[in-house]
């Protein structure tokens, strides 16, 4: 049985792995970073790099982890609709 | 009636191969949007990595990015590919967004703004689509120092000849044919890589904005007694015109 945090009825469907308050939390480091990229130009690509590892330090997570709550987005309905809603708010 | 039926038919023959022979140009536009059409401003003369943000109404794969530069602009993409994709995947979740990642080399000459178009291409299940769209970069020009000095003191021993490092940050957009020459007091000697007159960036040649390298020479303090000396150090670049910035760095003989 999956446990979903904070999320509406359409992203407890049973297709694919489940979301919860962990990948909400790199949802909302993917929102921030796609938030820094488009406001920033990087000087190197190592620079693009280590914006989303400082994002991740911050919020107590690891590239690893991230990497793989990235590959199961197209195969999650739940953590793809957790991060669509993590960037629907506009960047600050 | 007959002959009715038949115009009909052959109508809707003419339809249903019209429609399939359709490009997918439309139904490829939907499928995915440029989130950015304009980026960041850059600055004429400098190399920078730019990026868009990328939307898709359903799962799609293989998603790439190629760009036809104007001409003096360069583009080159993440880990020397032939195209840029998503940032860890080349997949894209429905309703989600991911960016593309392109390296843009403006020359100094450019003014007003650079426009890229991309073209994009990627699966939707087994069917290959393909869309193009424009991106607009924003050109202001550079108004600042041109480097700053990173490092600030050097140590060597007082006995032997010792080769030095000596950092700089790149702030004007790009420093080209990066050259350093430095003076020390007297009793102090200076020799340059291949017992040339000067020294270069270990990197390269251009040192950019916003990077950093260094350059090395060789110290030989055994003429003088331990203490602090005083390094003046020239700097001569292209940006595009001929320029020289000089500073210090504080030379402790031990």
């Amino acid at each position: 049985m999956s446990v979903v945090v904070g999320l509406g009825a359409a992203a407890c469907a049973d297709e694919g792995p489940a979301a919860d308050g962990e990948t909400a939390r790199y949802a909302a480091v993917q929102a921030e970073h796609l938030c820094a990229v488009a406001s920033t130009n990087f000087p190197t690509e190592e620079a693009i790099r280590e914006e989303l590892d400082a994002l991740l330090a911050k919020s107590g997570l690891a590239f690893e982890g991230y990497k793989a709550w990235h590959d199961t987005l197209t195969e999650s309905s739940a953590r793809a609709e957790q991060l669509a809603e993590a960037t629907s708010a506009p960047c600050p | 009636m007959t002959r009715r039926l038949g115009a009909l038919f052959a109508l809707l023959a003419t339809l249903a191969a019209l429609v399939a022979a359709a490009p997918p140009a439309a139904a490829a536009a939907a499928e995915v949007e440029a989130i950015t059409t304009t980026t960041p401003a850059m600055n004429p003369g400098q190399t920078a990595w730019v990026s868009v943000i990328w939307k898709a109404d359903k799962n799609i794969t293989s998603f790439r990015v190629t760009a036809a530069p104007p001409a003096g602009v360069t583009v080159s993409y993440p880990s020397d590919r032939a195209y840029t994709s998503l940032y860890g995947s080349s997949s894209l979740a429905k309703n989600t967004q991911d960016f593309t990642a392109i390296k843009v080399s403006v020359p100094y000459s450019a003014s007003g703004s650079v426009t890229l178009p991309l073209t994009v291409t990627w699966k939707n299940g087994s069917s290959n689509r393909t869309a193009t769209t424009n991106l607009t970069i924003p050109l202001v020009a550079y108004a600042g120092p041109d480097l700053s000095l990173v490092t600030t003191s050097l140590r060597v021993p007082q006995a032997t000849p010792t080769w030095v490092q000596v950092r700089f940050r790149g702030a004007a957009p790009s420093l080209n044919d990066f050259r350093v020459t430095a003076t020390a007091p007297e009793g102090i000697a200076i020799v340059y890589p291949g017992d040339g007159t000067s020294s270069g960036l270990n990197g390269a040649s251009t040192l950019q904005g916003g990077t950093e390298d260094y350059t090395s020479f060789r110290v030989d303090a055994t003429g003088v007694p331990p203490g602090t000396y005083t390094l003046q150090l020239t700097e001569t670049f292209n940006r595009p015109n001929a320029a020289t910035s000089t500073g210090t760095v504080d030379l402790v003989v031990q």
